[in-house]
């Protein structure tokens, strides 16, 4: 078990992670947050890149910082920004990287084409990296992540660059692979863990905001969000008062998803809320700081 | 070890470092061409050494005495039937303006003409030998040395300090007739300028660019490729550092091997030393416009032995000095030019001082001033005073750069990787 105990970081006077407090047990983990609520921040202690200002991050009890090498051999990891080496193949890149996780060159040679056959780049196994896509870098990504076959799986933003079919293709993998390890995703697309995560993390001024399961997490809006068709002119003095969560147009009119903590009108339609709502609801403020 | 390699292959396979290495040996190569035109000359002398040998005493004068009054006179038999002159020296034969030599005599005949100039001039001053060393005086050179920097006060003190080593030595080196050895005359061909300051200085520069640029880039490799974060938090972790920093130090001497041994392979392949590998480097004969009296009885190829020493310890120092750059600095073009600057700081270092004070001499005790005069390395020079020069300079440099390769290894475990 993976606990991440007390854990606050600050770079110089500037805190970004307060008081976490995490517990991973098998399963995947969604750890859902708009860019900048320090996600890759507690990622990068999760992986020793980063030390914690305060706290400790324990695995099986012992600190991971103490255990060194031998928590690190445990840990699949792909980075927000995957950089990887312009003049080399997947091949190669991976052979690199698996000497770096101490996997015997024999071991790697087995490894390596049933990993890019995985992640369906078998047919660019000898083709330079710096002529691949944006998906198929990504690819090579996680099958690196997975050379070692991990204890622990942390994907940064793993799906960027990649197109629908491979996002699905994707998540897949992951549920295949979470059976018997730690995987914890990190992402601020709500589709992207909506379907595989068995859990999902949401972070909220530096602290942890909700930890549980997305039917629990979606019952925090229930009798709130609803459905109702008005004529367009009506929608900004609409917006005003209520929080859009999706709008569309239908029949010459405009559909509106929203949330109302008042109560309901006639005309309004009572719908079950969705993960997606609740970070739209929860995120709301950055959400317009963002837009301002 | 797997580790290891794939870090050295990374600045092997460097298309700038391998551009560069062809580009310096072709330098070097050029660099022996346009002086090979000494080429015949040496090995003409290397002819002297072979018959008289290298060691001048009253017997080998006498030899070369006989042997030169006999070609002499076979030279006055030759140009008595063309022009119907005779010469008392060849000196004479050669100032002569009345004819055009080469229309003149037959190219065997100029090629023995050459060969008693030769005779005459080593023979001259091997017979003038213990008298020209004796007109040399340590002191005043040490005091025109001073003058010419304009040293004085305490600075001039301390070297003052250090006369009696100076004559000494210079004792030591007429007691044990190490002067009195045949050598390529420094004052004609210029050859230590040419191997310890032309070709020395050349293959150190180069080195040196190699080995700021193989070192920052192996350093800087994963932060310019924004690989860091996968590297660092593999099994093998913070190690990597170590790893690339014995990485870029192997690929270092690697490369100031190939460009040594090939470089000097042909250097010496055109100038040939057959007869003067175990001949004292402070042979009167090397003192040419320079002064170059070594502080210790070396031969020639001692001399080269540790000049060679001297030269694989500078550059392992100055990749101390990229690494600790480049522990900080994680651009590896910054760390060259950060380098740079660092590099022209510590050379203009004395100008900070006055010329009177003792910091302006250890001001010159850095392996900046080093690798720039490689031609008197240890040499008895005023401005450097001890014969402890380079150990002192390489030994304090080293200590400081492995303490702070050692406080960097430990910060670098210990900080974050944002």
């Amino acid at each position: 078990m993976l606990t991440v105990n007390n854990v606050s970081k600050k770079y110089g006077n500037d805190s970004v992670l307060e008081d976490i407090h995490l517990e991973f047990s098998n399963g995947v983990y969604g750890l859902l947050a708009p860019n900048g609520a320090g996600k890759t921040t507690l990622i990068k202690m999760l992986t020793t890149l980063l030390y914690p200002t305060k706290g400790e991050i324990l695995y099986d009890g012992q600190n991971i910082f103490s255990m060194g090498e031998n928590y690190r051999k445990l840990i699949g990891y792909l980075p927000q920004a995957f950089g990887y080496y312009k003049n080399y193949n997947p091949y190669q890149y991976l052979q690199y990287l698996a000497a770096l996780k101490g996997i015997s060159k024999q071991a790697a040679n087995e490894k390596i084409p049933k990993l890019l056959k995985h992640v369906a780049l078998e047919d660019a196994i000898k083709k330079k990296m710096r002529k691949f896509s944006g998906g198929m870098i990504q690819r090579v990504g996680i099958a690196q992540a997975m050379l070692n076959d991990p204890k622990i799986l942390i994907l940064d933003e793993p799906t960027a660059g990649l197109d629908p079919k491979e996002r699905v293709r994707f998540r897949n993998l992951l549920s295949d692979l979470a059976r018997d390890r730690i995987v914890i995703l990190s992402t601020h697309i709500v589709s992207d863990v909506e379907s595989i995560a068995n859990q999902i993390i949401m972070i909220k001024d530096k602290q942890v905001l909700f930890k549980d399961t997305i039917q629990a997490i979606c019952q925090k809006l229930n009798s709130k969000v609803y459905e109702t068709e008005m004529e367009f002119e009506q929608v900004s003095k609409f917006r005003e008062r209520y929080l859009s969560l999706s709008e569309r147009q239908e029949n010459g009119r405009m559909r509106i998803r929203f949330i109302s903590e008042e109560g309901a009108s006639s005309n309004w339609n009572q719908v079950s809320p969705t993960l997606e709502d609740v970070f739209l609801f929860e995120y709301r403020d950055l959400t317009l700081e963002q837009e301002q | 070890m797997r580790i290891l390699l794939y870090e050295i292959r990374k600045a092997i396979l460097s298309p700038v470092i391998l551009a560069l290495t062809v580009i310096f040996l072709g330098f070097n190569f050029f660099l022996i061409y346009v002086n090979s035109n000494i080429k015949d000359d040496l090995l003409s002398i290397n002819q002297l050494a072979h018959t008289y040998g290298t060691e001048i005493n009253d017997e080998m004068l006498q030899e070369m005495k006989s042997n030169y009054e006999a070609s002499l006179a076979q030279v006055n038999d030759i140009t008595k039937k063309a022009v119907s002159k005779t010469y008392e020296s060849m000196d004479a034969f050669y100032s002569d303006r009345s004819f055009y030599v080469p229309e003149t005599f037959s190219e065997e005949e100029i090629q023995f003409f050459n060969y008693t100039s030769l005779l005459e001039f080593y023979y001259f001053n091997s017979f003038h030998l213990e008298e020209s060393y004796l007109s040399f005086d340590p002191i005043k050179i040490a005091e025109y040395e001073m003058k010419i920097y304009g040293i004085s006060g305490p600075a001039a003190e301390l070297i003052r300090n250090q006369y009696d080593n100076f004559v000494e030595r210079f004792n030591e080196v007429k007691d044990n007739n190490e002067y009195k050895h045949l050598f390529p005359a420094q004052s004609i061909w210029d050859t230590h300028v040419l191997l310890f300051k032309t070709m020395f200085k050349s293959l150190l520069i180069e080195s040196l660019i190699l080995t700021v640029l193989i070192t920052a880039y192996v350093m800087n490799f994963e932060f310019d490729r924004g690989t860091y974060l996968l590297t660092y938090s593999s099994k093998r972790g913070r190690r990597l550092w170590l790893d690339k920093f014995y990485a870029a130090l192997i690929a270092n001497v690697s490369i100031l091997s190939i460009l040594m041994v090939v470089s000097l392979t042909v250097y010496f392949s055109v100038f040939s030393y057959k007869e003067f590998w175990h001949v004292p480097i402070s042979s009167y004969f090397n003192a040419g416009k320079e002064w170059f009296m070594s502080w210790w009885n070396l031969s020639f190829f001692d001399y080269l032995a540790a000049a060679v020493i001297l030269a694989y310890l500078l550059i392992i120092l100055f990749t101390l000095m990229t690494v600790v750059l480049a522990r900080w600095i994680r651009n590896s073009y910054l760390v060259f030019f950060t380098f740079l600057c660092l590099f022209g700081v510590i050379f203009i270092n004395q100008a900070v001082f006055p010329s009177s004070s003792i910091l302006f001499l250890l001001g010159s005790f850095t392996p900046v001033h080093l690798i720039l005069n490689s031609f008197v390395w240890f040499m008895q020079r005023a401005l450097t005073f001890t014969a402890y020069y380079e150990s002192i300079t390489v030994l304090a440099w080293f200590v400081i750069f492995l303490l702070a390769v050692l406080y960097c290894a430990n910060s670098f475990r210990k900080c974050d990787l944002k």
